[in-house]
């Protein structure tokens, strides 16, 4: 069921070009902010004006154990000059076999434990940049460090 | 076999743009010395040339490891390709073992999600203590 699982995964992964042995952390979707229509929030769920998900796909080999996907707090690149103090925050859900995760909003890092037999996990993750006195003129980018590691 | 269907089909939809590996997660071994070493393996298994660098760190994957160094930090792999990299560390004096971290991760990679891979390594001193 296992090698099932893990032909599937593969073939899915049309990018996949070799052997891969161990954990690994792919990014399929960068991800992008758009800003709310009072000009206070930069989100990815503001779709309406360019808010992108952002996806990434960790996978871990037949016979490897069992991991810990680590998600850091997230972090504010801001436009040179700019020296506000909003809020960074990021949320996720998590759903491969044996992992159901759905992280609430949180400017913390967090984390959850995948079983060996979660060949792969799909990560999708939504940011957010809260600023009451809105935001200068320039690109803003919430950073966030996702983490494969075996427990 | 529901569930790896729909896990297949999640997948096609988050094909990765880039990624990395590193075997064997995790290894340990002893030395006659206080020095111990590991030939560990960085992959891309993915179809787009990248630049990959190296951390030693912590247990926790959050600050840098003393005494502790990589044959390389910053190295370029072609699609498919994989080289190994020897890391090494000291054993304190009066430790009997001692654990790193190591982690791998794309260098400059544009966008809000920086993807890294650690993985842990134990070397434990022969014959400390009798």
């Amino acid at each position: 069921m296992r090698a099932l699982i893990a032909l599937a995964a593969w073939a899915a992964l049309g990018a996949w070009a070799g052997p891969a042995l161990g954990c690994t952390v792919g990014v399929a979707t960068q991800g992008g902010l758009g800003i709310n229509g009072s000009g206070d929030t930069l989100s990815s769920e503001n779709v309406l004006s360019g808010g992108l998900v952002s996806v990434l796909t960790v996978t871990n080999g037949l016979f490897d154990p069992a991991y810990t996907v680590f998600v850091s707090a997230p972090s504010l690149v801001p436009p040179p000059g700019y020296h506000g103090t909003p809020t960074v925050l990021v949320a996720y859900t998590a759903a491969g076999v044996g992992v159901a995760k759905t992280q609430p909003m949180t400017a913390s890092a967090t984390s959850f434990d995948a079983p060996a037999a979660a060949l792969a996990v799909v990560l999708t993750l939504q940011s957010r940049i809260v600023s009451p006195d809105g935001f200068a003129s320039g690109a803003y980018q919430s950073k966030v460090t996702v983490t494969c590691a075996p427990q | 076999m529901r569930a790896a269907v729909a896990f297949a089909l999640l997948a096609l939809l988050a094909a990765p743009a880039g990624a990395q590996s590193l075997s064997p997660m995790r290894n340990a071994g002893a030395t006659p010395s206080d020095i111990k070493g590991f030939r560990l393996v960085v992959g891309n298994p993915y179809r787009t040339r990248l630049i990959f660098t190296v951390r030693l760190t912590d247990e926790r994957f959050t600050g840098a490891a003393a005494d502790a160094a990589a044959s390389t930090t910053e190295f370029p792999l072609a699609p498919g390709a994989s080289r190994p990299v020897i890391v090494e560390f000291r054993i304190g004096p009066n430790m009997k073992e001692r654990t790193i971290g190591v982690c791998i991760s794309p260098k400059d990679l544009p966008g809000p999600l920086l993807p890294r891979v650690c993985g842990l390594y134990t070397g434990r001193r022969a014959g400390f203590g009798g």
